[in-house]
C-alpha cells in the first residue's frame, strides 16, 4: 500500500497528462476527457496556463469551458454542504472548495489576459479591471442584495463588513472555512462560478441596483420616505 | 514488465526506469507534451521495495516542478518556448538529486532513524533534569541538588553528545554511496558527453569530406560544362563552314558546266 506522499506524487503526474489532455480536446473543440471533483479544480487550474501559454493565447478564450465546469462542481458540492449535518467537519469540502475558486481564478484571468487585464462591458459603456469584476462578480450573482455596502469599500468610505468570514485585506473574498460554505449552501447569496459574459452582465445589475438604492435613500433623506410623504399630501 | 532476480540487474533496470523518466521530462520540454504517466508507474515499480515511499515521492515530485516550471514561465507571457526550455532546465538538479536518493538508499536508514529518535529523546531527558534541578535549587534542597547534578550537567549531556555523535557518524556513512552513486552518474553523463562529441567530430569530418567531394564534384561538371560548350561551338562553325563550302561548290560546278556549254557564267 503506497504512503500518502507517494500517491499524491503519482496524481501530480497524473493531473499533469490530464491537463495536456483537456485542453487538447477543448483547442480541437471536442469533449474533454471526464475529470472527478476531486481532480477537476487543479487540472482546470493547469489548462488554463497552456491556454495562455500556447500560440501567444490563441484559447484564453475557451477558459469558458472551465468555469462552466467549475460551476457545476460548485452546485454539487454546496448540494453536500446542505445535506451533511451541522456539525459535520467539512475538511474535504473547504479544500475542494478553496481549489475551485484558485483554479476560477486562475481562469478568469487567462479569458481577461492578466490581473490587470481591461474587460469593456459594453451594456454599462465602461472599462473595469479584472480584479475588481472578479471581486463583484465572482462568488455570487448578488452581491448586493447579501451584502449591500459593498459599493463603499471601493470609494474608500467606511461600510459594514461582509457578513461572510473574511481577511481585512481582502473583504470580498468569501474564504474557505465550513461556516462560509453553510453560509453560502444556506443563505440568500446565489453563489456561482460564471463565465466571463455573466460576470460583465452581473456587474451591470449589481451596480444599477446599488445605484438604485443610493437614489432611493437621497429622495428619503430630501423628501421623507414615499409614506411619508403620501401621509403629507 | 519481468523482474529480474540479479541485484545488479534489479540496480540496471531501476536505472533505466529513472533514464527513461528523465528522458520523457526532457521530451515534454522539447517537443511538447507526452505521456509522462507510463515512465512515472514504471519508476514507481522499479523503485517499490527497494527506496522508502518518500524518496520515490520526491523524485515524482521533482518530476512534476519542471512541468510546472516549464508551464508558469510560457504563461507569463515574456518567453518563447526555447527561452522556457532554458529556465526550465535548473529544475532537472532536483530530479537528478532526488533519484540518485532513491536509487541508492542508505541500507542502515533504521539505524539513523533510530539514533535521531535517541538524540530527541536526550535532549527532553536534560530538559527535565536540567528543570528538575531549578525546581530542587528553588526548593532550597542542597541534598537532592548535589544528587541531580551529576546527572543535569555530566552523564545526560554526555550521553546527549554521543549520541549526536553517532547520528552525525551515520549521515556521514550515509552520504558515501550517495557521494559514489553521484559520481557514477557525472562519469556516466561526462561518457555521453564524449560520445556525443566523437559522434560530432565523425559528423564534422564527413561534412568536411563531402564538402570537398562537392566541392571538386562541382569543379569537374564545370569544365565538363565548358568543353561541352567548346564542341558545341566547334559543331557549329565547322557545320556553317560546310553549308558555305557547300554552296560555293555548287556555284563553281554551275559555272563550269555553263563555261562548257558556251553559256555566260550566270543565267540572265
Amino acid at each position: 500500500m503506497p504512503t500518502d506522499e507517494l500517491t499524491k506524487a503519482r496524481r501530480r503526474i497524473a493531473d499533469i497528462g490530464l491537463a495536456d489532455a483537456v485542453f487538447t480536446a477543448v483547442a480541437a473543440h471536442r469533449t474533454p476527457p471526464h475529470l472527478t471533483d476531486d481532480d477537476a479544480p487543479t487540472v482546470w487550474n493547469d489548462v488554463s496556463a497552456r491556454f495562455t501559454a500556447v500560440e501567444a493565447g490563441r484559447y484564453c478564450s475557451s477558459a469558458d469551458v472551465g468555469l462552466i465546469d467549475l460551476h457545476a462542481r460548485l452546485t454539487g458540492l454546496l448540494t453536500r454542504v446542505r445535506a451533511s449535518p451541522s456539525t459535520a467537519p467539512m475538511t474535504d469540502l473547504v479544500d475542494r472548495y478553496r481549489r475551485i475558486r484558485d483554479a476560477q481564478k486562475a481562469l478568469v484571468f487567462t479569458a481577461t489576459r492578466g490581473v490587470a487585464g481591461s474587460v469593456e462591458i459594453r451594456q454599462a459603456g465602461v472599462n473595469i479591471i479584472a480584479a475588481r469584476l472578479l471581486q463583484v462578480t465572482g462568488a455570487m450573482s448578488n452581491i448586493d442584495e447579501v451584502w449591500p455596502e459593498w459599493h463603499q469599500h471601493f470609494s474608500h468610505a467606511s461600510g459594514a463588513q461582509p457578513p461572510w468570514e473574511h481577511t481585512s485585506a481582502e473583504p470580498f473574498t468569501v474564504s474557505a472555512t465550513a461556516a462560509n460554505l453553510r453560509l453560502l449552501a444556506t443563505g440568500p447569496a446565489r453563489p456561482w462560478v460564471p463565465t466571463l459574459d455573466q460576470m460583465k452582465a452581473a456587474y451591470v445589475e449589481q451596480t444599477a441596483a446599488e445605484a438604485d438604492r443610493r437614489r432611493v435613500a437621497n429622495e428619503t433623506r430630501v423628501y421623507g420616505s414615499a409614506t411619508q410623504r403620501r401621509d403629507a399630501r | 514488465m519481468a523482474t529480474a532476480t540479479n541485484p545488479d540487474q534489479r540496480h540496471d533496470d531501476r536505472q533505466a526506469s529513472a533514464d527513461r523518466f528523465v528522458a520523457t521530462l526532457h521530451r515534454y520540454i522539447d517537443d511538447g507534451p507526452v505521456d509522462l504517466q507510463q515512465p512515472a508507474d514504471d519508476l514507481i515499480a522499479a523503485l517499490t521495495g527497494a527506496a522508502p515511499d518518500s524518496a520515490i515521492a520526491a523524485a515524482l515530485t521533482a518530476g512534476a516542478a519542471i512541468i510546472d516550471r516549464y508551464w508558469s514561465v510560457l504563461r507569463r507571457g515574456s518567453a518563447d518556448v526555447a527561452m522556457a526550455r532554458t529556465l526550465t532546465n535548473p529544475q532537472f538538479e532536483p530530479l537528478t538529486d532526488a533519484l540518485i536518493a532513491a536509487l541508492h538508499p542508505f541500507a542502515r536508514q533504521d539505524a539513523l532513524d533510530a539514533a535521531e529518535d535517541e538524540v530527541r529523546d536526550l535532549q527532553r531527558q536534560v530538559a527535565q533534569a536540567n528543570a528538575d534541578l531549578e525546581a530542587a535549587v528553588a526548593a532550597g534542597d542542597v541534598e537532592h541538588v548535589m544528587a541531580l547534578r551529576a546527572t543535569a550537567q555530566v552523564t545526560l549531556p554526555g550521553r546527549l553528545g554521543e549520541a549526536r555523535l553517532r547520528v552525525l557518524q551515520l549521515k556521514v556513512d550515509a552520504s558515501k554511496p550517495q557521494l559514489s552513486a553521484a559520481a557514477e552518474h557525472y562519469a556516466k553523463q561526462a561518457a555521453a558527453v564524449r560520445d556525443a562529441e566523437q559522434l560530432r567530430d565523425a559528423a564534422a569530418a564527413q561534412l568536411r569530406d563531402a564538402a570537398a567531394a562537392l566541392d571538386l564534384a562541382q569543379r569537374a561538371a564545370a569544365a565538363a560544362r565548358a568543353a561541352e560548350g567548346r564542341a558545341k561551338a566547334t559543331t557549329v562553325r565547322l557545320s556553317e563552314a560546310l553549308r558555305e563550302q557547300t554552296a560555293a561548290h555548287e556555284h563553281d560546278q554551275q559555272t563550269r558546266i555553263r563555261k562548257l556549254a558556251g553559256l555566260a557564267p550566270t543565267a540572265a
